[in-house]
């Protein structure tokens, strides 16, 4: 096995964010109606969506076997009518860190809304803005900095995932692996100097992705 | 006309209320936290009642039997809440364009800006306006949609709001110039006099008189005894200095009232609630010498209203303190408004209530 630091820097960071920003939308939204509402329900909705953050992420990666195997549901679905094959592709990679990454964004993103006085938003609708308006020139505008955080939050964990991910996309080197996959592979074969390089790489990404969301979250806007 | 008659669950009692605002400004009057603000935010569609019904001229709102709730986007109330609440994130001039729409001749812009007299604060931040241009700016915003009806919480109100600043002149101009309904939530007896055409008393969440301002402030009860019977005049004061041997004890308010009370046993810095009868209080236009009485207070005319012979004089002292006088006392005296007098006042007119 041969190491191709660009490509694995590129594959992972590009995982990673593809991961965050599909859950974006989601996390937004469900984020937005865990800090409106008054509803019992909420505690429930509330504690599914942190579990992937406490669960073993083999756990996590053995449901999402379950879902996006070529014989499971979704993923039979998905291969007989579009051909499209999930598990142990990069596919699967995206959504493992997707999964990862979700709880850490939409409980930042409920704070960030928590912090929006829900006065300016009644304000904003007596001035004859209808909800969504308001949402979009209100609530985000003042949520944005909280948002950016929670996204840089998600983005940091899903490049680090490693056990959902070696369970539902294997460790296929050019092919699903990422950078963490890459340093156990390497410790493995006994080559821990190249994992050490691995690893210093991976330090310096996940300091500059949380350094950034703490700037983002300390200054006042 | 505006038809409410609703129910809202509250706390720690119900607001039930059923009224017809005639207007054309309306003031609901009546102390704190008894449901005036409860009141306007079902006008405003923000609250929804349990029960009940709200029109708008003959266009229903609200109704609980036929379930209709015309969302606050669709009512066309201008709500200036009490805190302003201005967009932080906008400027002024983007505040104040948040709601405009429409082409009305008479409320554009520029004819609000100039009214209110905010043209040098458009390109400002909001926090840093003070807070008599807050509410300004929050005016402006709600003037902005062509509100068909416009709804004040306790605009005259606010603390940190200097005297200069008062927005009720503002009010006046905005009444004169667009014409529009208005409904304002105040507890201060003069600027209801001199705004609003009819008053309704509400206390516990229920009404208690409704009239014009004459009426029911005249009236026995929670609103009335302010140009009949006794009207004292109250302080939330501290206590600043015990002089046990000359019988005194000073006292301080927080706006920096000072009156010598009669000698009582309260530690330094200890509240101090003080009461003065407004027909204790002796008025003069320059500053007497040679007096017994212990209390001099200067202090401007800000409001003078005369019902039946009698006149009640405001006075900005720091706090308002109301004088009772004659009507001949004040043609006598050629007192006006924003006139600099002196207040009298004895240091056993000064009572303590607690």
């Amino acid at each position: 096995m041969t190491i191709d630091l660009a490509w694995l820097v590129r594959f992972t960071v590009q995982i990673a964010a593809a991961g965050v920003l599909i859950t974006l939308p989601f996390g937004v939204a469900l984020g937005f109606w865990l800090a409106r509402t008054r509803r019992r329900s909420r505690s429930i909705v509330e504690t599914l969506a942190t579990l992937p953050l406490v669960l073993p992420p083999t756990v996590v990666g053995l449901v999402l076997l379950e879902l996006f195997g070529r014989n499971r549901p979704i993923g039979r679905f998905l291969y007989e009518s579009f051909g499209v094959s999930i598990a142990f592709t990069w596919r699967a990679v995206v959504i493992a860190s997707a999964v990862v990454a979700f709880p850490l964004l939409v409980r930042t993103v409920r704070a960030a809304f928590e912090a929006v006085d829900p006065r300016l938003e009644a304000i904003a609708r007596t001035l004859g803005r209808p909800p969504l308006y308001v949402f979009f020139t209100i609530t985000l505008p003042l949520s944005a900095r909280g948002i950016l955080a929670g996204v840089i939050l998600g983005f940091s964990r899903a490049l680090g995932e490693f056990g959902a991910t070696i369970m539902v996309a294997g460790n296929i080197p050019g092919e699903t692996q990422t950078l963490s996959l890459a340093i156990f592979q390497l410790v493995q074969l006994g080559r821990d100097p190249e994992a050490y390089r691995l690893a210093v790489v991976t330090v310096l990404i996940a300091f500059t992705a949380i350094f950034a969301s703490e700037r983002l979250t300390r200054t006042r806007v | 006309m505006i038809h409410v008659s609703v129910q809202v669950p509250l706390s720690s009692f119900d607001l039930d209320v059923t009224m017809d605002l005639d207007g054309p400004v309306t003031a609901i009057f009546g102390p704190s936290g008894v449901g005036k603000t409860t009141l306007l935010e079902t006008l405003a569609g923000i609250r929804q009642p349990s029960e009940g019904e709200i029109r708008f001229g003959d266009d229903v709102m609200f109704s609980s039997s036929a379930s209709v709730f015309v969302p606050p986007e669709r009512r066309r109330v201008g709500f200036v809440p009490q805190e302003a609440l201005l967009f932080p994130h906008l400027n002024v001039l983007r505040n104040i364009r948040y709601g405009a729409h429409g082409d009305d001749p008479k409320i554009t812009v520029d004819s609000v800006v100039d009214a209110l007299e905010i043209g040098h604060l458009l390109k400002r931040a909001t926090g840093r306006l003070s807070g008599g241009e807050r509410q300004r700016v929050a005016l402006a915003r709600a003037l902005l949609t062509r509100p068909r009806l416009l709804l004040l919480d306790e605009p005259l109100a606010a603390l940190d709001i200097e005297l200069k600043e008062r927005i009720l002149p503002y009010l006046r101009r905005v009444r004169e110039l667009y014409d529009i309904p208005a409904v304002v939530v105040s507890h201060d007896v003069f600027d209801v006099l001199t705004l609003c055409d009819e008053v309704i008393l509400v206390d516990q969440g229920r009404i208690r008189a409704k009239g014009s301002p004459e009426e029911v402030l005249t009236q026995p009860g929670p609103g009335g005894a302010f140009f009949r019977g006794p009207f004292e005049n109250v302080f939330d004061a501290r206590v600043a200095e015990q002089s046990p041997e000359e019988g005194l004890t000073r006292v301080m308010t927080e706006a920096g009232l000072e009156l010598f009370a009669p000698h009582r046993e309260v530690p330094v810095g200890e509240r101090a609630l003080v009461g003065i009868l407004a027909e204790d209080i002796l008025l003069a236009r320059t500053a007497p010498e040679g007096l017994s009485a212990r209390n001099l207070v200067p202090g401007t005319i800000r409001a003078i209203e005369e019902r039946e012979g009698v006149a009640m004089v405001c006075v900005d002292a720091g706090d308002p303190i109301y004088v009772r006088l004659t009507h001949r006392a004040v043609a006598q005296l050629e007192l006006e408004h924003g006139q600099p007098v002196h207040l009298i006042i004895k240091t056993h007119s000064i009572h303590w209530i607690a």
